[in-house]
């Protein structure tokens, strides 16, 4: 039935749908499909290029991107041939932005907590702290330990702000940083003992973040709390740079540090680098 | 155009809509309107929530997408911006002139304490009224005196804007123009409460001229290497 509704007519000078295609509009579809042609790598068409992509007549194709360009979707250059304009940025654009980092990365933190049964969380960074800004609870049942915040079985929520050294994820978002950015922050920290063990001392945190700027594991042994283990890895946007960390928190089955990196390292850091790519990071680019 | 009028009515800050309220806002009728979003339903520009309403997928933003990725002069700035963002922490945006609006064609977020949350829906191919940004303001600045600079390395002004207070936002913006391409400014936007209008001159004032520099440059040789 669909199929039918949506059937091309087989004369293309008949622009308007007709009452048999009531439930599907071809002009819309045109439209949609002519703005679609145009590409970073592509971004000047003339009307027989335009044709010759979509298969359609030169009439009906010039009538369309004339529509489109009184409207501001298309734009003529001085070589006669066509351009997107300044109008086909409101056509979806501003709702991207409502599409956020989360967006991107929630199916990932799900598969991830469903592959290691343990809660998972992301953030950002803000300032000397981390901002929690998703996360994922391990299964009902499965023992379940709150998040690297976590004191006494109490969760913390997206939103929530946790001291970055103390933490595997902002031990790995304060690795990638700037050395002198780097600098700032740490002089901002008043580093006190939050777990058995808690980095105190300023020259263990650098010694700290050099490591894991080279290996790229973050690494939370009991340091926020007593029994709470967890180890972060970066998330990179499309020039590499490190806007988010992800992170796998161990629970009462994991051992110590280490059982944690062999049962969930190679997990999580192929997760992290899924969400990286969502985000244009190209590995081998 | 009406179908695509029913895309444009999806913004960041309702981006989930029903069929009434779209065929209300396009003054069509509910079957009209339903045709139009069953179509984008099926070309997969719009998903339906599970309360049977719709919201954008990233397919309808790629005409916006392919836009700004094809504008030289987002190609050239976007490294400097980047850099800029490195050494400060604070988020850095390209913003241009459109009408009495500006349109951000960058948005780079920073990460110094604040900056996440701070103006959260806005983003590349954001708008928002010139006169309320620091940006919109070098830029008409920039337009006014623009003719009398052309040709010559122009010394842009430094532009504070105090922002909406809600917004809780503090910009500072320099205009950068270059023969045969469009005045564009690029702009730092900090949290209010964490540097005063005087902080923010004195710590940014600095990187950001250099950075509108370097991007003029930039643009300067662009333009000879393609004269040549």
């Amino acid at each position: 039935m669909a199929q039918q509704d949506r059937a091309l007519p087989k004369d293309p000078a008949r622009p308007f749908p007709t009452l048999r295609e009531r439930r599907y509009s071809n002009a819309l579809e045109r439209g949609l499909a002519i703005l679609a042609c145009f590409t970073p790598e592509r971004p000047l068409l003339g009307i027989v290029e335009i044709e010759r992509m979509l298969g359609t007549s030169h009439t009906t194709t010039h009538r369309y991107v004339t529509t489109l360009v009184e409207h501001g979707y298309l734009t003529q250059d001085r070589s006669r041939k066509y351009r997107l304009d300044f109008g086909a940025i409101d056509v979806g654009m501003e709702a991207l932005n409502a599409i956020d980092l989360c967006n991107h990365a929630h199916s990932e933190l799900q598969a991830l907590s469903r592959a290691t049964g343990a809660t998972v969380e992301m953030a950002v960074l803000d300032g000397p702290e981390i901002l929690l800004v998703d996360s994922v609870r391990a299964r009902r049942g499965a023992k379940a330990k709150p998040g690297e915040g976590g004191h006494g079985g109490v969760e913390i929520a997206a939103g929530s702000r946790l001291p970055a050294y103390c933490t595997s994820m902002g031990i790995v978002l304060l690795a990638h940083l700037l050395p002198e950015i780097q600098r700032q922050l740490i002089a901002e920290m008043a580093l006190v003992e939050h777990g058995p063990k808690t980095i105190v001392s300023e020259q263990r945190l650098r010694e700290e973040l050099e490591r894991v700027r080279g290996d790229g594991l973050g690494v939370n042994d009991e340091a926020s709390a007593e029994g709470v283990r967890a180890i972060a890895a970066p998330v990179r946007d499309e020039a590499g740079d490190v806007i988010a960390a992800v992170n796998v928190v161990g629970d009462e089955t994991v051992l110590d540090l280490e059982d944690l990196i062999d049962r969930f390292e190679g997990v999580l850091l192929a997760a992290a680098g899924k969400i990286s790519k969502r985000l244009g990071w190209d590995e081998e680019g | 155009m009406y179908g695509l009028s029913l895309l444009r009515l999806f913004t960041s800050e309702q981006p989930i809509r029903g069929i009434s309220e779209l065929a209300d806002q396009l003054e069509l009728s509910r079957p009209t309107a339903h045709r139009y979003a069953a179509t984008c339903l099926e070309l997969g520009y719009l998903e339906q929530t599970p309360l049977r309403r719709y919201r954008l997928t990233r397919r309808a933003a790629q005409p916006g997408i392919a836009l700004l990725g094809s504008l030289a002069l987002a190609r050239e700035a976007t490294p400097i911006l980047r850099e800029l963002r490195r050494q400060s922490g604070r988020t850095v945006s390209l913003a241009l002139l459109e009408h009495t609006d500006i349109l951000y064609v960058v948005r780079l977020r920073g990460f110094l304490r604040g900056q996440y949350q701070l103006e959260r829906g806005l983003g590349a191919g954001s708008r928002r009224p010139a006169r309320e940004s620091a940006a919109g303001k070098a830029l008409n600045a920039a337009v006014t005196d623009r003719d009398d600079h052309l040709g010559h390395i122009h010394e842009s002004e430094l532009t504070v804007d105090e922002g909406v207070p809600s917004s809780g936002a503090r910009g500072l913006a320099i205009a950068v123009m270059a023969e045969g391409e469009r005045t564009s400014a690029i702009e730092l936007t900090v949290p209010a409460g964490e540097l005063s209008a005087r902080e923010l001159i004195a710590e940014l004032g600095e990187p950001l001229r250099a950075a509108g520099a370097e991007m003029q440059a930039r643009l300067l040789e662009d333009r000879a290497s393609r004269c040549a």
